[in-house]
């Protein structure tokens, strides 16, 4: 057995535990993303960081625990460099919510961004109509594809189309791939840059969305 | 002699400025909102016909459901579009619950500290804490029961034009039923409390009113409209007969029924069909001997705050077995179209023509502050002549000239998004 202390609070793990389970063992949490018990803790995501007493940030999933170590779980550093983090998996994330079957609140990835404010991904995520039941099966300008998430969906989780009141998801990449999920399902353009002037108003981005959607339409790239 | 006594009017939705003059003989009262322009008549011009009820839904946080449903009625007529029986009748309940909770906050947070001798919310709190505690309990109550059918507390999102998006489980009802159980009981006592209020006396020099004519019973959607002098007409005929006109004194616009001054509201709507309503143990009988009096407003939301639960209750409640299913197909064609209901504060009238693309061309909303901004002025002149000659103190008259504007409910906000300044292009 060996005893560390995670926030100040001494507790007792086995020899060959990780940090995470000491963490776990002493009642605290941090999220984690790649890593699934017994099968893979290979820190690829690293939203598990944790602070050692020196100062060092070291994943906690995969980092031995060690005798006499103190681990704090959510120091300012932690938070600022997990939210980089997040931002920088955001970024480099291929954002399909409206067809992703982690949709409708099961989106670990969602969850996170909501807790640190990072934007990106959009409310089709969250929204719990799948294939023929989405509104832009039925043909209605549902501005899900290219808003932010956050709002729990509300409106989508009583059948009411999205008017954006969020504010555009801003990526370029995710208005692309909004404005994908447009065209796919033959939703007039014109109609969605329409409702997005209702909250976003002058945003340029409403006038991005079109010029996106010239490119992407005509472009033949859809 | 000469007396002024201008003040802002407190407890009420917005700002309001009431002025008083007495020069010589002579008083004049004057009805002054300083609320700035919000053109929602001209923001949805231009805009698809299922956007707008979202849009007009956003004129007033306390009464969205008001405007959102008066709204759809005026698109679905204005696109003939025929609903079912049920959605008609689903329609109407989230209308009363809505109608039941602005009711219960209004006469507990504005109307009652008057008559409690409190200036405020945080007096009223330290005077009476078991009052307040439950007017948070019915207020939260009566939101729950419209979150599950409105989607949620404000601006509905369970409603398309066309119909319900979805069906509510049996459950769900019964539920609702269960919260409607217990805001009776608070309700009860809320009426109990404002029925036996002793209110200042004043006679009604302008007894002219308005109100929607509901087809059966109290509250319903219908098309038409009557008035006090015995005159029914279709919504569609408004301008024949409501003629707006604008101050230069204050934002909000006034309005005349066949020229003259009158009311609308929970008065107007227990004057004209009061005998529909379950007699509450003699209750009615006794409220509407008072009706002559402006003040009497307060006591017609009670018996109204009432009749809403219990009867949403009885509905929901023969509704059980029913469900939804998707909004009507709609068919985009030219159509002029105008929404009538009875809003929390009286008659609210929404009225839009649409082109063949489906866009609105043009909007027209009249607010009830608007249609009885007049009658206030007259019924506190009348007032303040009678306090002026009973030798009444200038704190006085404030009062009482206060508490006779908060029978009113007025809400500001939502009555100044009307003017049209010279030279608009709008006819
Ligand atoms: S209904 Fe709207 S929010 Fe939901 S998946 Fe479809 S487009 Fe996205
Ligand atoms: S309109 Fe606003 S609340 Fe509704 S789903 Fe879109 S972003 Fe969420």
């Amino acid at each position: 057995m060996v005893k560390l202390y995670i926030n100040n609070k001494e507790v007792q793990v086995e020899a060959a535990s990780t940090l995470l389970d000491a963490i776990v063992r002493a009642g605290f949490k941090v999220p984690t993303l790649c890593y699934l018990k017994d099968m893979f803790n290979e820190a690829t995501c690293r939203v598990c960081i944790v602070e050692l007493s020196g100062g060092r940030l070291v994943p906690s999933c995969s980092y031995p625990a060690s005798e006499g170590l103190r681990v704090l779980t959510d120091s300012e550093r932690v938070l600022k460099y997990r939210r980089a983090i997040v931002e920088m998996i955001l970024a480099s994330h291929k954002i399909k919510c409206q067809s992703c079957s982690m949709k409708g609140g099961y989106c670990q990835l969602l969850k996170l961004s909501k807790e640190f404010g990072v934007e990106g991904i959009p409310v089709c995520a969250e929204c719990p109509l799948y294939g023929s039941e989405c509104l832009l099966n039925l043909g209605i300008a549902c501005l899900g594809p290219v808003t932010i998430a956050g709002c729990d969906a509300i409106c989508t989780k009583e059948r009411s189309p999205c008017i954006g009141c969020r504010g555009p998801a801003s990526p370029d990449d995710v208005l692309e791939e909004g404005i994908k999920t447009f065209i796919k399902y033959k939703i007039n353009i014109d109609e969605v840059v329409g409702i997005s002037e209702l909250f976003w108003g002058s945003n340029p981005l409403t006038q991005t969305i079109r010029k996106l959607f010239t490119n992407l339409h005509e472009g033949g790239r859809v | 002699m000469s007396i002024k006594v201008d003040f802002k009017v407190d407890k009420v939705f917005g700002h309001l400025e009431l002025q008083i003059d007495l020069h010589g003989d002579e008083v004049k009262t004057r009805f002054v909102s300083s609320e700035d322009l919000r053109y929602f008549e001209h923001m949805v011009v231009g805009r698809k016909y299922y956007e707008v009820p979202y849009i007009v839904s956003r004129i007033c946080g306390a009464c969205s459901i008001s405007h959102f449903l008066t709204s759809v009625n005026a698109v679905e007529n204005a696109l003939n579009v025929e609903l079912d029986e049920e959605v008609i009748t689903l329609k109407e309940v989230m209308h009363k619950l809505e109608i039941a909770q602005n009711t219960a906050v209004h006469l507990y947070f504005l109307a009652l500290p008057d008559y409690l001798k409190v200036r405020n919310l945080s007096e009223l709190m330290s005077a009476k804490p078991d009052i307040v505690k439950s007017a948070m309990m019915l207020n939260s109550l009566t939101l729950q029961a419209v979150n599950v059918l409105a989607g949620r507390i404000v601006n509905p999102l369970t409603y398309r034009v066309g119909g319900f998006t979805r069906g509510i489980p049996k459950e769900t009802i019964d539920r609702v039923i269960k919260t409607l159980d217990r805001a009776e009981k608070l309700a009860e006592a809320l009426s109990d409390l404002i029925l036996g209020l002793d209110l200042p006396r004043l006679s009604d020099s302008e007894l002219n009113y308005l109100t929607a004519d509901p087809p059966t019973e109290y509250l319903t959607i219908g098309d038409y409209l009557v008035g006090s002098d015995g005159s029914r007409f279709r919504g569609m005929d408004y301008m024949q007969f409501i003629s707006e006109e604008i101050s230069d004194y204050s934002t909000t616009k006034y309005c005349r029924y066949r020229g003259r001054v009158f009311f609308v509201g929970p008065r107007a709507r227990l004057l004209a069909f009061g005998e529909r309503l379950p007699d509450y143990a003699g209750l009615i009988y006794d409220v509407r001997k008072e009706l002559h009096n402006p003040f009497s407003n307060l006591k017609a939301k009670a018996v109204e705050l009432l009749y809403c639960i219990s009867n949403s209750k009885a509905v929901l409640g023969g509704l059980k077995e029913k469900n939804f299913s998707a909004p009507k197909e709609v068919r985009v064609r030219r159509g002029e179209g105008v929404g009538i209901m009875e809003a929390p504060r009286g008659l609210l009238i929404h009225h839009y023509v649409i082109n063949d693309d489906g866009v609105v061309e043009r909007s027209n909303i009249i607010t009830p502050t608007v249609m009885f901004s007049k009658h206030v002025e007259v019924a506190a002149k009348t007032l303040s002549e009678e306090l002026i000659n009973n030798g009444a103190s200038l704190n006085e008259i404030e009062l009482k000239a206060a508490m006779l504007v908060r029978a009113y409910d007025p809400c500001l906000p939502c009555s100044v998004h009307l003017i049209v300044k010279e030279g608009d292009s709008r006819e």
